[in-house]
Formats: C-alpha cells, sequence, structure tokens
C-alpha cells in the first residue's frame, strides 16, 4: 500500500519543523551553540581631582590620580598623570596653537587571574563646550592590547574615545592626550575620564567601570 | 628612470642659542628656496618652542631638552609651462557677434573691472590635483584691451617682465578709450563648447585714432585631447583691428619670466592658445629630510592630524584643517615665491619682489592656504634615534596619471628636535624640501632641492672661565635673571683693533651691557634704562682676548636678546668710506694709540 500524495507532504512538513529544533536543541546541549553570556556592569565611584588653573606659561605639575577596582580574581586600574600645564604657547606649535592647556598621560590596565580580558574603552568626556580634546596615539604605548578605534577627538566639546582589544592577560594602555582650553582664562572645566575595562569569567563577561574626573578651577570660582 | 639636480644650492644657517629655561614662544623662522627652468621647491622653518627638562612622561621629549619646529615643502612645476599660440586667417568662432548687452561693463579711460568667471581657470598653471588653489575664479578686465588674474592694473602701456602687471591676457594692449565703444562679456555654458567671451567693441585706440574690434574666448576646459589636469584653451580673436605701432598682445605667467608677445600682421583674425605645445613637469613627491650632525640628539615626525598636512598630496580624507597652523612656516618670501626667478633674487632684491604681485600664494592669502591644507595619511615616514643621521617624511602627489598629476603641492609636518646631553654639546640639523617632479624634457623623474641649517651652540658661560669663544656676527641667545642672569663672550681683538657691539633686549626687558679685558676688569659698559639697546663702541689696548657679557639684572625678566659685534679697524673704514689714501694723521689725531 503506497502513501498518499497528502500523507507524503504532510510528513515532509513536520520533518521540516522537527529537523531544525532538534538539531537546535542538540547544539545547545552539547555546548557548540552557546547564548549571549550574561553581561555585568560594576561601575566603581569616581575620583576627583582640581586644581586652579595656572598663570604661569609652562608649569610642571607631575601629579597624578588613579582609581582601582580588586576583586581577587581581577585588578583593573585607570591613572592620570597630569604633566604640563601650558600658558599661551606657541601659536604655530600644535596642538595648542597658541591655547591654553593641560598634557596628560592616561594609563589603563586589566590582569585577569581566572578568565580572560575582552576589552578596554577609554572615554574621555569634556564637561563644558569650550574645550577640545586631542590625541598622540603615535606614542601609544600597548601592552597585551591592541588599539582598535580612536574616534570623537579633535571637535570643541566631543566626547572622545579609544579602544583596544586585550591579547593577553597583563595587559595596559597608555595614551598621551592635550586638554586644550578655548576660553580666555574666565572659564572652569571638567573632564571625565572613563575606564570600561571587560573580562569575561566561568562564562559571565564583566564590565568594570572606572571614572576619573579631573577639575580646573579659575583662581576667582576658588574665592581668591 | 631618476636624476638629482645638482645645481649649486644656498643653505641658510641660522643660529640660536640653547635656551636655559622653557621657552613658550619662540617665532623666529628660516627660509630658502630653489629653482630652475621647470620648476622650484622651497622650505619654511618655523623655530617654535624650547622644552628644558620637560615631563619624563610625555612624549617625544620624555624629559629631555629639545625644539619643537614647523617645516614647510612648498613646490611648483609653473616654470615648465609654455604656450604656443598658433594664428588662423579667419575667426575662430563667429557663433556670437558683438556688441554683447548680456554683460555690460560701463568702463572710463584707463579702468577695469573684477569680474567672476563661470568656471575655474588654469592659465600658466593646471587642473590637476585634488585642491584647486591654483585655478582662477575671477578675472580683471581692463578697458586697455586686457585681462588680468592677479592685479587690477590699468595701465595703457602694454608690459611684460616681472614688473607687475602679471599673469596677464591681452589680446590688444594699447591705450583705449571706450567712450563710443561697449566692453562687455558673455558666459555660454550650455553650448557643445562651453566658453567665456570678453569683447571690446568699437573701442578708440588714441595711438592710431582708429576704433578697434576683438575678443578673448576662455573655453571651459583644455582641447585636442589633452589631459584634464592642461590649462584651459583660449583664443584671440579679431574682427576689426589696425594695429598700432604701440599695441602689442601679450600673455604672461605669474611672475612675468614667461610670455609671448607681438604685433600680428592684417591678415591675422585668430591666435589660438591651445594647452602648453610640450605637457607641464608633473609633481610627484614631496619630501622633508632631516638630517642631525651629532649623535646626542634624536629627531621624531609628527603623525597626527594636527602635525602633518598637504595640498595636492594623497589623502585619505579632503577635510581640510580649517585653521592656519603652517601660516608662519610659510609666510615668506622664499616659501611662498618659489619661482626660477626668486631663486636668482638675493639680498634686497628680495624687498623689491615682495612690492610685485608675483607670488603663487599672495601674503595676504597665506592663512587661507593654510587652513585648507589636508591631513596626509599615505605616508613615508622614519624618524632618527641616536645613532642614526637622517629622519624623512615623504608624501606621494595627488593623481594617479599624468592626467592629473598636480603643478602646485605643499607638505607641512611637526618636527621634534631632542638633545640627549645635558646642555654641554652644540647641535645642528639641516633641513632639506625634497622636490621630485616628471619632466617631459628629459621623459624621467628629477629631483631638486632646498636646505636651510639650524645651529643650536650650548648656553654662553656664566663667567670668564666658561665664555663662548665668538666671532664678528649676530647672535641670538636667552637670558632669564632667575636661572641664567650672565652670557659671557669671548673674542680676540688685535692691538688698534676697534670693537662696535650693539645688544637689543627681548620686549619688556632691561638688559645691559658689559666689556672686560683679560684681567676681568670692566673697559667699557652700557646701562640705559628701560626696553633700550645698549651699544659699546672700544679699541683694543692689546692682542688677546676681550670679553663681553650681557646680564638681565631685574628678577622675572626674560627673553632672547639679539648681539651683534663688529671687530674693525678704523683707517680701513674710513679709506672704504671716503675713498682716501692711508692717512696716519686720521689714526693718530682721531684714536691716538697709547704707547
Amino acid at each position: 500500500m503506497g502513501i498518499s500524495a497528502r500523507n507524503k507532504w504532510l510528513s515532509i512538513s513536520l520533518l521540516a519543523i522537527i529537523l531544525p529544533i532538534s538539531t537546535l536543541a542538540a547544539l545547545k546541549f552539547s555546548g557548540i551553540l552557546r547564548e549571549p553570556a550574561p553581561l555585568e556592569t560594576i561601575t566603581r565611584e569616581s575620583v576627583s581631582w582640581s586644581m586652579s588653573r595656572p598663570s604661569d606659561s609652562n608649569v610642571n605639575i607631575g601629579e597624578e590620580v588613579w582609581n582601582t577596582h580588586i576583586n581577587g580574581k581581577a585588578t583593573i586600574r585607570i591613572g592620570v598623570h597630569i604633566a604640563e600645564y601650558k600658558e599661551n604657547p606657541d601659536p604655530v606649535i600644535g596642538p595648542f596653537f597658541g591655547r591654553d592647556g593641560f598634557i596628560f598621560v592616561v594609563y589603563s590596565s586589566l590582569s585577569v587571574l581566572q578568565g580572560a580580558g575582552v576589552s578596554m574603552v577609554v572615554r574621555i568626556i569634556p564637561g563644558d563646550e569650550n574645550a577640545t580634546m586631542y590625541v598622540k596615539s603615535d606614542l601609544a604605548i600597548e601592552g597585551n592590547v591592541s588599539l582598535t578605534e580612536i574616534g570623537g577627538f579633535n571637535v570643541k566639546g566631543n566626547e572622545a574615545y579609544y579602544k583596544a582589544k586585550v591579547l593577553n592577560s597583563p595587559s595596559h594602555l597608555g595614551m598621551q592626550l592635550y586638554w586644550v582650553f578655548n576660553d580666555p582664562n574666565n572659564e572652569n572645566h571638567r573632564l571625565d575620564i572613563v575606564l570600561e575595562a571587560t573580562y569575561c569569567e566561568n562564562g559571565i563577561y564583566r564590565k568594570i567601570v572606572l571614572p576619573i574626573i579631573l577639575q580646573i578651577l579659575i583662581v576667582n570660582s576658588l574665592g581668591n | 628612470m631618476w636624476a638629482m639636480l645638482t645645481a649649486p644650492v644656498l643653505v641658510f644657517p641660522f643660529e640660536i642659542e640653547r635656551p636655559s629655561w622653557s621657552v613658550s614662544y619662540i617665532g623666529r623662522r628660516s627660509e630658502n628656496s630653489f629653482g630652475n627652468d621647470e620648476a622650484a621647491v622651497g622650505i619654511g622653518v618655523h623655530i617654535g618652542e624650547y622644552k628644558e627638562n620637560p615631563d619624563p612622561v610625555i612624549g617625544p621629549f620624555f624629559g629631555r631638552d629639545g625644539f619643537a619646529l614647523r617645516v614647510v615643502c612648498t613646490a611648483n612645476t609653473r616654470e615648465g609651462i609654455e604656450y604656443s599660440p598658433e594664428p588662423l586667417d579667419t575667426l575662430y568662432d563667429d557663433t556670437f557677434s558683438p556688441p554683447f548687452y548680456e554683460h555690460q561693463l560701463n568702463l572710463g579711460d584707463d579702468d577695469g573691472a573684477w569680474v567672476n568667471l563661470p568656471f575655474q581657470v588654469a592659465f600658466y598653471t593646471s587642473q590637476g590635483g585634488l585642491q584647486s588653489q591654483s585655478l582662477y575664479s575671477k578675472v580683471w578686465i581692463c578697458s586697455n584691451g586686457f585681462l588680468c588674474f592677479d592685479n587690477n592694473s590699468t595701465s595703457p602701456n602694454p608690459k611684460y617682465g616681472p614688473e607687475a602687471p602679471n599673469t596677464i591676457m591681452a589680446p590688444y594692449w594699447s591705450d583705449l578709450d571706450p567712450s563710443g565703444g561697449i566692453i562687455s562679456y558673455k558666459v555660454d555654458l550650455y553650448s557643445f563648447a562651453p566658453k567665456f567671451i570678453v569683447s571690446w567693441y568699437n573701442v578708440l585706440d588714441k595711438k592710431n585714432g582708429i576704433r578697434q574690434t576683438f575678443e578673448v574666448i576662455i573655453r571651459k576646459s583644455s582641447e585636442g585631447g589633452a589631459p584634464p589636469r592642461f590649462p584651459n584653451m583660449f583664443i584671440f580673436q579679431y574682427r576689426d583691428v589696425t594695429w598700432s605701432y604701440e599695441a602689442q598682445f601679450i600673455i604672461e605667467n605669474q611672475v612675468g619670466s614667461k610670455h609671448n608677445r607681438g604685433i600680428l600682421e592684417p591678415s591675422i583674425k585668430s591666435l589660438l592658445f591651445y594647452p602648453p605645445a610640450s605637457p607641464t613637469p608633473a609633481i610627484q613627491s614631496l619630501s622633508i629630510k632631516l638630517e642631525k650632525q651629532d649623535s646626542t640628539a634624536e629627531i621624531f615626525i609628527g603623525t597626527q592630524y594636527w602635525e602633518l598636512s598637504g595640498v595636492n598630496l594623497k589623502t585619505e580624507t579632503m577635510v581640510p584643517i580649517g585653521e592656519p597652523w603652517y601660516e608662519t612656516a610659510l609666510k615668506g618670501c622664499r616659501t611662498l615665491l618659489l619661482s626660477y626667478l626668486l631663486s636668482t633674487i638675493t639680498g634686497s632684491g628680495i624687498l623689491l619682489a615682495i612690492g610685485t604681485d608675483i607670488f603663487v600664494v599672495g601674503l595676504e592669502t597665506v592663512a587661507t592656504y593654510s587652513a585648507a591644507m589636508v591631513p596626509v595619511s599615505t605616508v613615508n615616514k622614519k624618524d632618527a634615534n641616536e645613532t642614526e643621521n637622517l629622519a624623512y617624511v615623504s608624501v606621494p602627489a595627488a593623481g594617479d596619471d599624468h592626467s592629473d598629476w598636480p603643478v602646485d603641492a605643499s607638505l607641512g609636518a611637526q618636527i621634534y628636535w631632542v638633545f640627549n646631553d645635558n646642555n654641554t654639546l652644540d647641535h645642528s640639523l639641516k633641513i632639506t624640501a625634497e622636490l621630485t617632479y616628471f619632466s617631459y624634457k628629459t621623459w624621467q623623474n628629477e629631483t631638486i632641492t632646498t636646505s636651510v641649517n639650524l645651529n643650536v651652540p650650548c648656553d654662553a658661560g656664566n663667567d670668564i672661565a666658561t665664555s663662548r669663544k665668538v666671532s664678528s656676527g649676530e647672535y641670538l641667545a636667552y637670558l632669564d635673571h632667575d636661572y641664567d642672569k650672565d652670557d659671557y663672550y669671548n673674542i680676540s681683538v688685535s692691538y688698534g683693533q676697534y670693537v662696535e657691539i650693539i645688544m637689543h633686549p627681548p620686549n619688556d626687558a632691561n638688559f645691559d651691557l658689559y666689556l672686560y679685558n683679560k684681567q676681568g676688569t670692566i673697559v667699557a659698559q652700557s646701562k640705559r634704562s628701560g626696553n633700550q639697546f645698549e651699544d659699546i663702541t672700544y679699541r683694543a689696548l692689546y692682542t688677546g682676548p676681550y670679553y663681553i657679557r650681557v646680564n638681565a639684572p631685574l628678577g622675572g625678566v626674560r627673553g632672547f636678546y639679539t648681539l651683534k659685534f663688529l671687530i674693525f679697524l678704523l683707517e680701513v673704514v674710513l679709506l672704504s668710506v671716503f675713498g682716501m689714501e692711508h692717512n696716519t694723521w686720521l689714526t693718530t689725531t682721531l684714536c691716538p694709540l697709547p704707547n
């Protein structure tokens, strides 16, 4: 007795549904097909640093500010070395081109004992419209990381960022930045520097957010 | 094939004493240029800031001293553009018959007007390259029968050569009176061959009393199968002309070094100026080379967008920097003029040249030109560490082949010259701008260069024992009352010779000047109040060393001063000035020598 054409098409249709579902189920139970790993974000309190805006032409500052996250399985740090302040520099030499501002270096590091580092993203967020961020990426220090993207620099008031892929642990990244002021010494300035370091531990992705706030205050606002 | 031209190249040394403290603004520049009959290359160096003991974490100095420089290399191959006019005994284009009333110009005698061109015109330049600063978008129409692209001359007398006006297209240059005639122009963008026409209809030539009718036709593009980068074709057309003896047709380039001129036979009705008979030399690449002369320095060439830019060079973006960051480095007659003519002008001739409109980029448009520079990305770059003498950055020209290579280009870079010694050694650096272009004369790449030398001697000593030995000349040096308040110089003078010393302090500073003998006793001094120059004239009482001291007496005062001194014999000067024969009376009467 042969199978009727109607039953034949019904069987094919059922198979077309059952086969992909069972394949997907098999892949999932075997661990080949994974669900997106959950992402856990931990944001630490910001660390602040401030100073009054100098009036001298060339000031070596040499101060540092750090924010750290240590949990026994991973150590994440961001540090800012505030190096120099420039007042009325040469109008032809960049990136200040006659404007005032600071030179600083941002260090970020990620050391993972269990699991693996994934990425580091540093966001530079000016708190006002009268500042411009410049980057000197040709002097970047890459330790077990690879810079993947740099964006948003050189535009007044713009949020800037740079991203790096973590290749191994421990990893670190150093970047020289210029915080250039466009006002004539009459405005306070604020800069939020935020490290977003992501690592994976036991199938769970953890993003650690470490903010640092830099503030430059004009003397009058300090109650001279 | 490739060849390096070995023509003599002037090298201008620039000397600046190593400051004893960080200087945010030095603001000095040096420049040079060189050209041949095809191309020219120029270099401008802005000596920017000096760093002394900077932050050890910040690069590229990392705690070491050094200078930040802004260097610009500029080049053009305009000198290689040649037009060969072709006469016709018929009108080239009779489509439009004058008078044109579409755009009539109400010009008086010896008058003119600027008119916007309907398309950009390349005249003694090229359409090549990605940027078009070298193209003209307006033209001056003069009642005396000529067009000018760079000048608003109304001269009734035909001129050629370096004297302004230049960049001339003159179909019939004479003393013309437009009254009773019509001077007008017409734009035709929709015909098979779009064109811009200027007509002088029935204007009176005061030289022969005859009314003349003639035109200039500028075609929108080059013709005859020429590559698109070639200059526009243009035609002089003579409908009714009786040449006076003083009238001339003239075409002339931007610097007056190339021209065609003359009087035409009455039978000639048209004169065609096709794109240059021989192809224009094409810029292939620009390079900046830095050769340090010692092994205690390093050179770092910045590559950020604010450190490396150019015009008509290979780029990934066409977004200009938008700021006049290279203006100071560019702003010099040698850096901007860049012609064979300039390279033959020296001394006061340069000042004469500034007075005329012969710049490829005018001084007034330098800031605009600088802001139009675009960050370059396709870079062949090498820094120099202590053991390497040569650093360079080289960028290929925009364009892919002979059809669109440029005739104007520039490259600007921020350079860091880092010193590894502890203020104890002299340093020098030779900076060379190099242009490589393809010559259709030799059918190979040719290279021309021009250089400047920067010399940085270490700080003059703070006492007689550590004084800096110098000879007659001019010195730029730095004093800072708080960190380096004295500079001592050691000079050798013969018995009876005069020493003339002049010191100009920096703005708002009061520096003093002293002269010591070999016993360390002051023999002359100049201590004017306020921000005045100081000077000393002294006759040597023995043969041997004397010591010049420049002193910053007041706290908080710092800056660069200029020290000039000359050692001479008075009788030699008098003889050279007055042409006198040797006269012992002069020396004994005016300045008696001691026994």
